[in-house]
């Protein structure tokens, strides 16, 4: 019970009293009049959101972009576990995995200028593939790319801190089933598939259903940064919470970001629960509630 | 998961979670009755004060504070500055100042935040570029300062002409306290001398930017010959049109149109014209192929090492001394080309502002503060150009030139105040009497006939949205050759209608009608 405490303290304070935020989002917001007495204006702020004839785009790039990271993300982080958990020799495995972790420290901002010196026209990429006879390519002007390289990024950047909660599972199996599974003549792709997988799987589920519910939050630093903003690249790239910003940013209506935000929390809690619902139908043991 | 714990442990952590829940409520209203006076007490202060208690104003001792945007690492040494300005200040309005400069990558949103969350402060620079005069003068964070400046700040009010306080007024309020410098811009281009030598240019044949094509085919440096930018939507009258409101907002209005029909700049002829031509030249290799990628700052850093673009921005407002004051900062002879005529638009007249938070719990003092800002040559210099022998020596009556790595250099007397009580700090513009000639430009320059309309966005901010997120998704590619206008023109202008370019438009043309009838 102690132990709970601060936590739970925590999550009132900072996600359930703040909710009564949530009511900037139906009124028309004035400094001088404060919270409570600025006019109520129903749905009004919303309208930027649906009226927009790039509500559609936002939508699916925000989805599509986030199952791409969520489903190669957690197959990189569990294949990477698994390699992790064979290096025998100790000094070596904590070398590669506190390396593997740095970029998840970066800002995306310094990543963000990683991927311009790579991509930039006259960068390392366009060089090397002179090298080979291949044109260079104008990468920001080439949408057709982006979902591949921010990909790529925000996996490169993530797996390094997703894999060590897999490892620290996979570590906390007990080594009398490999033992015995040794003795009845199985090999490592065999135990693989047959004992770390399947004890592994409650991890994998919360994880993913974790993701699931944050699908509709785009990660704001990775889109606007490693994308350096660029309008050219938008068909491809362009995610709820950048448009959002750039829509506001000249606006900088707080009653439209809070409407913008409201709409993501419902969309997300209506996605976890669904998943989680999944879950429960194939296998009610495994589900997060 | 939870099937660890027994009923017990949830029905505790249910009741703890609602004790909390109610201690959050209580503090939230707490928090909420402590604001109440704090947001209404400057209100009736403002209201009633005045007339009351004009002599009683200055009886009790009060510190100002003042946030303004600039380059922080240069005004490390503010304490000294301020102390300086404090002797004046206490004596002759029993007041103090402190300076709260914000690096100006983080002005904008760390301003909004203190207004959305009702903190006290009293002084803010506010212009329809930095810290949104119209969104701060539409959500109340703004105090109407017309009876204060009557009042209190009677210097100001006269050094200021009546028609550019018309242009700060929204349904009938002045929200921001003018600094007065240059209103009346002429633009035009700017080119490092060594290249009007060298490609042996004919400044006077320079009338548009097409004319300076065939020297962009002699280009022969390392340094491209156009970087690329924005050179439409800042520079409305370069085009022979005013802009309403935010200048990339659809909607403009044509300088020789007596009926004042707003139409959409997009679909001009001026806008494809340079769009075609921005095409034309990235193909003819005068663009750097990433040039949609170039920042300012790239810029100017490479302006440093000394490389500069024939011209880089051929609609820059250029206001006289600028080209001393580019070759202040690169060390490099300029030479300006005035290509039109100088003109007062609304949004040159507003460019540079200080307005007073609602938040202030001295309105009056700082009322009083601006007027001096305005009037007193030495409190002015000093904020200006900080403390003589610290930051600057005096070479005479009105030049000063500065001690080098000066810690207090703001480098920005124009936000600060009545600019032509400021030193000169090069003795070309003290020779040629730069203050004397701009003042002069800024009484006889004509008027937009726009001057003095200030649109009421809020009617239409929803569609302002959209629009403003299609304007970035097109402009960059645009205006810089990047993307093709055969087929991204049209595209551009048909996201454009159907992210509500008319019913703005429309907006736009009934508020103008209204003030044209109200004039």
């Amino acid at each position: 019970m102690g132990m709970t405490l601060p936590g739970l303290v925590y999550l009132v304070l900072f996600a359930y009293v703040p909710m009564f935020g949530l009511v900037i989002a139906f009124k028309n917001y004035n400094y001088s009049t404060g919270l409570w007495n600025s006019p109520w204006v129903g749905f009004k702020n919303f309208d930027f959101l649906f009226a927009s004839q790039d509500a559609w785009r936002i939508t699916y790039n925000t989805l599509f972009l986030n199952f791409l990271f969520i489903f190669f993300g957690t197959i990189a982080s569990i294949g990477f576990a698994l390699l992790l958990n064979e290096i025998r020799i100790k000094v070596l495995s904590r070398f590669v995995q506190s390396t593997m972790l740095l970029p998840h420290l970066l800002s995306w901002v310094i990543v963000g200028y990683f991927v311009y010196a790579l991509l930039t026209y006259n960068g390392l990429v366009n060089n090397i593939l002179g090298y080979f006879g291949i044109e260079a390519i104008e990468w920001y002007n080439s949408p057709e790319y982006w979902p591949a390289i921010l990909t790529i990024t925000a996996i490169w950047k993530m797996l390094g801190y997703n894999s060590v909660i897999y490892l620290a599972s996979i570590l906390g199996i007990s080594s009398d089933y490999y033992e015995a599974a040794v003795i009845d003549g199985a090999g490592k792709m065999q135990q693989i598939r047959y004992i770390t997988l399947p004890l592994l799987s409650p991890i994998i589920i919360i994880l993913v259903l974790l993701s699931i519910g944050k699908i509709f939050y785009a990660d704001f630093g990775l889109f606007y940064n490693v994308t350096r903003d660029m309008g050219m690249l938008y068909s491809t790239t362009d995610v709820i919470d950048t448009y959002v910003f750039r829509m506001l940013r000249t606006v900088g209506d707080v009653g439209m970001s809070s409407a913008a935000g409201f709409y993501q929390s419902i969309v997300g809690l209506i996605l976890i629960v669904t998943a989680n619902f999944v879950v429960r139908k194939i296998d009610r043991e495994q589900s997060l509630f | 998961m939870g099937k660890k714990y027994g009923m017990k442990f949830w029905a505790t952590a249910m009741a703890m979670f609602l004790a909390v829940a109610l201690v959050g409520a209580c503090s939230t209203k707490n928090a909420n009755n402590g604001n109440t006076p704090a947001t209404v007490k400057p209100e009736n202060s403002s209201v009633t004060a005045p007339q009351e208690e004009t002599a009683n104003a200055t009886e009790e001792h009060v510190t100002l504070t003042w946030y303004f945007p600039g380059n922080v690492q240069k005004m490390t040494d503010k304490a000294t500055v301020e102390a300086e300005m404090n002797k004046i200040l206490n004596e002759k309005i029993n007041a103090s100042i402190e300076l709260m400069p914000i690096d100006w990558g983080a002005y904008d949103q760390k301003m909004n935040i203190m207004s959305a969350g009702g903190e006290a402060f009293d002084l803010m620079f506010t212009a329809p570029w930095s810290n949104d005069y119209y969104k701060n003068a539409a959500k109340g964070a703004l105090l109407p300062l017309n009876d204060l400046l009557d009042q209190y700040a009677p210097n100001l009010k006269s050094v200021v002409p009546e028609k550019v306080w018309e242009a700060t007024k929204i349904k009938g309020n002045i929200y921001g306290a003018i600094n007065w410098q240059i209103v009346a811009m002429p633009y035009g281009a700017q080119i490092a001398k060594k290249y009007v030598d060298k490609y042996d240019i004919d400044v006077a044949s320079l009338k548009t930017f097409k004319d300076f094509e065939p020297y962009y085919e002699k280009w022969d440096e390392d340094y491209p010959a156009f970087f690329g930018g924005d050179q439409f939507t800042n520079a409305p009258p370069y085009y022979g049109f005013d802009s309403v409101g935010g200048d990339n907002s659809v909607g403009w209005v044509k300088l020789d149109d007596p009926n004042l029909t707003v139409v959409n700049q997009y679909a001009s002829d001026e806008f494809r014209n340079i769009v075609e031509t921005y095409y034309s030249w990235r193909e003819k290799g005068f663009i750097p192929r990433d040039a949609a990628m170039n920042t300012d700052e790239r810029k100017a850093a490479l302006n440093n090492a000394g490389q500069f673009e024939l011209p880089g921005t051929f609609s820059l407002p250029l206001k006289p001394g600028s080209d001393l004051e580019t070759k202040a900062a690169y060390g490099e002879e300029f030479v300006n080309i005035t290509i039109t005529e100088p003109l007062i638009t609304t949004n040159r007249a507003i460019a540079t502002m200080t307005g007073i938070s609602r938040t202030s719990k001295n309105p009056e003092r700082a009322a009083m503060f601006l007027d001096l800002m305005s009037s007193d040559k030495e409190l002015y210099r000093l904020m200006a150009s900080g403390v003589e022998g610290k930051h600057y020596t005096k070479i005479s009556e009105n030049l000063i030139e500065y001690i080098a790595d000066s810690s207090y250099q703001p480098n920005s007397d124009w936000m600060f105040g009545n600019q032509f009580l400021g030193y000169y700090t090069t003795p070309e513009a003290a020779e040629a009497d730069i203050w004397a000639v701009t003042e002069k430009l800024n009484n006889e320059a004509k008027a937009s006939p726009l001057l003095g309309f200030v649109f009421d966005a809020e009617p239409v901010k929803s569609e302002l949205a959209q629009l403003d997120s299609v304007y970035s998704e097109y402009s960059k590619g645009l205006l810089t050759g990047t993307m093709n206008p055969a087929d991204k023109l049209p595209e551009f202008l048909d996201k454009l209608n159907r992210a509500g370019a008319d019913k703005v438009i429309a907006e736009k043309q009934r508020q103008i009608d209204e003030w044209k009838k109200s004039k």
